[in-house]
């Protein structure tokens, strides 16, 4: 998988993510126009924008082979009228009904179901992939990430483990996930924000900790044990008291505001020391469990939290179910897309050649 | 560690189930259906109902402030912006609207008193679009329903509430059919399913004391469209939703006697499919229908629907045990472990032969399971 330069704001694209950068970019995204463009050009380009979102982690010649051209509908049926007749009104006289003329059966035809967006179909075959189903079940923040938590072998597929985050699923598949991973996946870091709301006693101890901590990293068992006896007790319980309240506090903004003023100012305070990013590590293990009390959503979480009819997700334990395959009906399709209908119709065509 | 659950908190089954409900087990056939009818408004979510196995005190989720307007910052972004991204140009809005909203394909809905109405009484949307004439509550629910702003073809559909999977795994605890309880709460077939095969999970979990991450599932409900369990008349989604066949998507040329009539089944019979009636879900209601348009008495209807009911697990039943008889079929043998079962079987059919290369390693053979049981 090669690194791309994912949320570039030069050139918006959107992604499958809950970055903040995505968001803005979703947002001021602009529909690839068609004007003065060959039909080549137009399938071209709309296949560029689309594939950028739908698996842009997978080569082409990946997605090409996974690419079908039959794309999945359903039709609303009533009981009451199959009921009522045979489907041989339909059909009568010269093959397209009597009595109520075409063109009004048309209108009303029209009227009451607005067609089925097969072209929204286009991709489909991506939403089988276990990864993806990982992240539309809300499990992670983004598909990469999901592809990573799968190949990190934390995703179990009817309790067995899955490293293959290219598994595709089938109807009736369970998917599950440990909730403190997701949590973890989908909240929001405590950040250094826990180190600026530090007494400066507190702060010393700290940076003296860090510092013996790096020093002894050498052996590898020092960060393993849990028993490091680097902060003395008060400072200790300022720490995990802190760590606390700050991920329970996050979401007001005036806070946010002041405490990252006091940032800059610790900074300034602390010349020459930077705190380290994995400082939480020269401390004491943090008792997990206590996650299930403060834990908060990611940024941008909101606009991103739906889940498609064809999982069935339980977020108290964690565990999904792949129903079926998605499926376009009347007015609407089950696959969470940016892309209007002219757009993917053209992607569709892209891949539909030599086919 | 504290215990975030007590299996006392958790509603006794009897009370679940709604008295009128469990009275007639067949009433949800003689209700109008409505399921066919009757679009689902959007429930206002009450995150009551989603927190009842928490015990901690509710913090307030997050609201979506997607589409609230604060003016001059256009929408925060512009905050934000100064703190990771200073020199970024963004697009000026026009008229104080967001920016992202002007390309978005239906036109802004108006206030009540925004537009004029003329003489026939439509109402005639001003050209200048101002912020004040704009109904900002009904955008954010639009936007709640399809959070793309440039495809409005994708709209959220709702998720299942917390007690909605607890009246349906209760129906299915006490011995009802998931395709009656699927047709009684109006929720897809595999949905019922998938939702009884959850909550075991979490039943187990309850019980063994493992904590469930109740925290996450009362946040995410909050963010999004939650279908809530309405005791009347329980709805979630359509579930009569017949597949396209890809034999239907090829035009058919049939001379057919103009006298003749030619339905359904003629025509599954020239596609070479089964009819619609067979391949519906919840073909059973067809029945159930044309009984009423019959005029069938209730006693009779519901004696019919219960026969056919006991027909139906009969049969599956019967091809359970023929499966279970042929794979018992051969010899069996029973250790302290294990049960062997001994089928004949043909060597160079079955099995790993030595000797064979293995091809697992080779360049363009999938090495990743296609299914896992």
């Amino acid at each position: 998988m090669a690194r791309a330069k994912l949320f570039a704001l030069k050139r918006p694209y959107p992604r499958q993510s809950w970055n903040k950068h995505n968001v803005y970019n979703i947002f001021r995204y602009r529909l690839p126009s068609t004007a003065g463009r060959t039909f080549f050009q137009q399938k071209f380009k709309a296949k560029q924008e689309t594939r950028r979102f739908h698996g842009e982690y997978l080569t082409e010649r990946k997605w090409n082979s996974m690419f079908r051209h039959t794309l999945r509908g359903v039709v609303r049926m009533n009981p009451a009228e199959m009921a009522a007749n045979d489907g041989s009104a339909a059909v009568a006289g010269r093959g397209s009904g009597v009595d109520v003329p075409t063109e009004v059966r048309r209108t009303v035809r029209r009227l009451h179901e607005p067609p089925i967006p097969f072209a929204q179909m286009a991709f489909a075959p991506l939403e089988r992939r276990l990864d993806t189903a990982v992240y539309r079940a809300l499990f992670a923040s983004s598909i990469r990430q999901a592809r990573m938590l799968c190949v990190h072998g934390k995703v179990a597929v009817n309790g067995v483990k899955m490293p293959h985050a290219g598994y595709m699923l089938n109807p009736g598949d369970m998917f599950s996930i440990d909730p403190m991973v997701v949590m973890k996946a989908i909240g929001q870091g405590a950040g250094s924000k826990v180190y600026t709301k530090l007494s400066d006693q507190a702060k010393s101890d700290l940076i003296t900790a860090i510092e013996t901590g790096q020093k002894e990293r050498k052996s590898s068992s020092y960060l393993k044990r849990d028993d490091k006896k680097v902060l003395s007790g008060n400072t200790k319980a300022e720490v995990e008291d802190n760590f606390v309240k700050t991920s329970s506090t996050t979401s007001n903004p005036e806070s946010s505001e002041k405490k990252e003023g006091d940032a800059e100012e610790a900074v300034e305070e602390s010349k020459g020391f930077k705190l380290p990013p994995d400082w939480r590590s020269y401390l004491p293990r943090h008792p997990r469990w206590k996650l299930y009390d403060t834990w908060q959503p990611r940024r941008f979480m909101n606009l991103f939290a739906f889940i498609p009819r064809y999982l069935e997700v339980n977020h108290n334990i964690c565990h999904a179910v792949y129903l079926r395959h998605p499926v376009a009906r009347s007015g609407s399709a089950e696959i969470p897309n940016p892309f209007n209908n002219e757009t993917m119709q053209l992607a569709y065509n892209w891949y539909l050649r030599r086919r | 560690m504290p215990p975030r659950l007590r299996p006392s908190g958790l509603p006794p089954p009897t009370n679940v189930i709604s008295e009128p409900f469990s009275s007639s087990p067949l009433l949800p056939y003689l209700l109008p259906l409505h399921h066919l009818y009757i679009t689902l408004p959007s429930s206002s979510s009450s995150p009551s109902s989603s927190r009842q196995f928490s015990t901690s005190t509710p913090t307030p989720a997050r609201v979506r402030t997607r589409f609230e307007k604060t003016p001059g910052t256009r929408n925060g972004f512009l905050d934000w912006l100064k703190k990771f991204a200073g020199r970024l140009n963004v697009p000026s809005p026009q008229n104080n609207i967001p920016v992202y909203m002007q390309y978005n394909k239906p036109p802004l809905p108006l206030l009540k008193g925004g537009g004029r109405p003329n003489a026939v009484g439509f109402v005639k949307r001003p050209r200048k679009m101002e912020p004040n004439l704009v109904d900002w509550e009904q955008v954010a629910k639009n936007a709640t329903m399809s959070p793309f702003p440039t495809n409005p073809t994708y709209k959220v559909h709702p998720a299942l509430s917390t007690e909605f999977r607890e009246q349906i795994y209760q129906r299915v605890r006490e011995g009802r059919s998931v395709r009656r309880v699927s047709a009684e709460v109006n929720c897809e077939l595999e949905r019922v399913a998938a939702v009884v095969r959850l909550k075991e999970i979490e039943r187990k979990w309850i019980e063994t004391n493992r904590p469930l991450a109740t925290v996450l599932q009362t946040r995410i409900h909050a963010m999004m469209p939650i279908s809530q369990w309405k005791p009347g008349q329980p709805h979630h989604e359509t579930i009569t939703d017949l597949r396209i066949h890809p034999a239907t998507n090829n035009q058919l040329f049939l001379s057919v006697p103009e006298s003749m009539p030619f339905n359904r089944q003629d025509a599954a019979k020239a596609l070479g499919i089964l009819p619609a009636d067979i391949r519906m879900p919840h073909s059973e209601l067809i029945g159930v229908e044309k009984m009423k348009l019959q005029r069938v008495p209730v006693e009779e209807m519901i004696a019919r629907e219960a026969q056919r009911e006991q027909d139906e697990i009969a049969a599956i039943n019967a091809k359970r045990e023929a499966v279970e008889k042929r794979r018992n079929a051969g010899k069996v043998v029973e250790t302290e472990r294990f049960r062997f079962r001994l089928r004949p079987a043909v060597v160079g059919q079955v099995g790993y032969r030595y000797g064979v290369p293995a091809e697992d390693r080779k360049r363009g053979i999938n090495k990743i399971p296609t299914r896992v049981d």
